[in-house]
């Protein structure tokens, strides 16, 4: 038992992050739920899955984002940093809502254009973590 | 029954008994952040489940009992009351967690919150173990798990590299996120040792009146069964690393898995996902719940038996009904059934050496097995799986905080 604990000990002493990567480590999972939605959205669009379920994921998408979002908000990483990563999570949400609406209104045609704009939320998100050291996948 | 009619009917059972929710959620998390890289844990596994269940399945077939029936009478109540109570929990949240799979799998296809779904399937599965015969309940899951072979057919769709497949066999360190690589090869060994597997299938073969004449057709089940079973949960890996791991998405909700058959079925693909994880975790369900009620009927020296009536066996309905009440209340009050699922697989590898143990000291029992006792080959693969479990112990509960967040 105190051999966990020590354990435990060590690594929490290496998992200790600065205010920087933690907000990168908050980015990783809103570009997961980019990269879902983007293939929700086409596979809505190409009639391989029901609204239903695109709802529910944009939903489900929308509570990681928010999460993401709050986190930045508390971020004590430098602004230069922390504001287009803020900028960036709303952004996603508001996309996600978009997929959202769509989806209630049963609108196949508006799956892609809102594709569209996800690859670009994308892009942008890998640039920036590149910029900041992370890896863009 | 013939012996072949036997062995065929146990192979389609352990294919349908293996794949539960806790396979489909590693590998799809698998597959999707270190597409092949974790296939050797699953192989790992898979080795020593074969060695396990073809172990646990020849004690019964010999000695006429099941292994917590054994374990009290040989060793006392005193030492087993330990592992049962942790068997008890882990019985418990695997089952929140398969009632959870079938609520999503409903979910999917009716777009039903999940939580409002847990008491429909509660009462389900309730009056599957309630109302049918350990055979039907055996063969119809068994035969229905068979849906889950679409995602063997989607990898054989998809053509993936095979040289990849062959490196991802052999272990080796992750080229990022060393907390979740470990974590996920952790949960992918729990997922595939669930200890339910073992008290049920010697549970098993007791209701089937297994005697020596079966030790053959055990070993047929345990290899083919098993090896055939990990081959689906292979290919759901192999899936995940070709359809979610270049798209960048990684699994940490069923949505993000949902998807993953549709590159090869495309109109069928999100339909098939559903039936096939609402089955597997159907079949599983009712197994976990059974295997409780087993293990605490055995435990207290009580009636126990599927193919009894009720009223002969009260306080084995009991368990499976307070049981299957409790886990679906998990659900009921919005435990995430994703998150649950991959907790309680690293528990379950943490408790490994709590089922690994006694079953070692079983197995080389001479005065219950006679000639059947474990060979050195089964005994050193034991011996790997204690300390496999030991470490797996010691790291579970840190990798859980730190690789699961």
């Amino acid at each position: 038992m105190s051999a966990m604990m020590a354990l435990a000990t060590v690594i929490f002493s290496c998992q200790k992050q600065s205010p920087e990567e933690a907000l990168l480590k908050s980015a990783e999972p809103v570009a997961s739920w980019l990269a879902t939605l983007r293939m929700t959205s086409e596979k809505w669009a190409a009639n391989s899955a029901p609204s239903r379920f695109v709802r529910s994921t944009a939903q489900t998408a929308d509570d990681s984002f928010e999460q993401a979002e709050r986190d930045a908000e508390k971020s004590k990483a430098d602004p230069g940093l922390r504001e287009p990563f803020h900028r960036l999570f709303a952004d996603s949400r508001s996309a996600c809502d978009q997929l959202q609406r769509a989806a209630e209104a049963n609108d196949r045609a508006a799956a892609l254009p809102i594709a569209q704009r996800l690859i670009a939320l994308q892009g942008e998100l890998a640039a920036l973590r590149k910029a900041h050291g992370e890896p863009s996948s | 029954m013939k012996k072949w009619m036997q062995l065929a009917l146990g192979i389609l059972t352990g294919v349908g008994g293996f794949f539960d929710i806790g396979n489909l959620a590693t590998s799809a998390q698998a597959g999707a952040s270190f597409r092949f890289q974790l296939l050797w844990s699953l192989l790992l596994a898979t080795v020593f489940v074969i060695f396990l269940v073809e172990m646990s399945g020849r004690f019964a077939a010999v000695s006429g009992k099941a292994l917590p029936d054994a374990i009290r009478e040989r060793f006392g109540f005193t030492f087993w009351a330990g592992p049962f109570l942790i068997l008890t929990i882990i019985h418990v949240l695997v089952l929140g967690a398969e009632i959870g799979g079938i609520c999503f799998a409903l979910h999917l296809v009716s777009g039903l919150p999940v939580p409002l779904l847990a008491p429909v399937v509660g009462i389900l599965v309730w009056l599957l173990l309630w109302r049918t015969t350990f055979s039907t309940l055996e063969n119809s899951t068994s035969f229905l798990g068979f849906l889950t072979l679409a995602f063997v057919i989607a990898v054989v769709v998809h053509h993936p590299p095979l040289r990849e497949i062959g490196a991802g066999m052999v272990p080796s360190l992750p080229h990022h996120d060393p907390a979740k690589y470990w974590y996920i090869a952790v949960s992918i060994v729990g997922a595939v040792l669930a200890p339910y597997l073992f008290y049920f299938y010697s549970s098993g073969a007791v209701e089937d009146k297994w005697d020596c004449k079966y030790i053959g057709v055990n070993r047929g089940i345990s290899f083919i069964g098993m090896g055939f079973g990990s081959l689906i949960a292979m290919a759901a890996i192999v899936v995940a690393a070709v359809v979610l791991a270049p798209r960048g998405i990684q699994v940490d909700d069923y949505h993000q898995a949902a998807l993953m058959l549709t590159d090869a079925f495309p109109f069928w693909g999100f339909v098939l996902f559903a039936v096939a994880m609402g089955i597997a975790c159907l079949g599983a369900a009712v197994e976990v719940g059974l295997s409780m009620a087993y293990a605490t009927a055995q435990t207290f020296g009580w009636n126990w038996g599927e193919d009894l009536e009720p009223r002969e066996d009260a306080r084995f309905c009991l368990v499976y009904t307070v049981a299957i009440l409790i886990s679906s209340l998990i659900i009921l009050f919005g435990v995430d059934p994703f998150k649950l699922t991959l907790l309680t697989m690293v528990i379950s590898a943490a408790a490994l050496p709590f089922v690994a143990i006694p079953f070692l000291l079983l197995m080389n029992d001479r005065k219950t097995l006679g000639e059947h006792t474990n060979g050195w080959i089964s005994n050193t693969v034991t011996v790997l799986v204690v300390i496999l479990s030991g470490v797996l112990a010691l790291v579970s509960i840190p990798l859980t905080l730190i690789g699961g967040s």
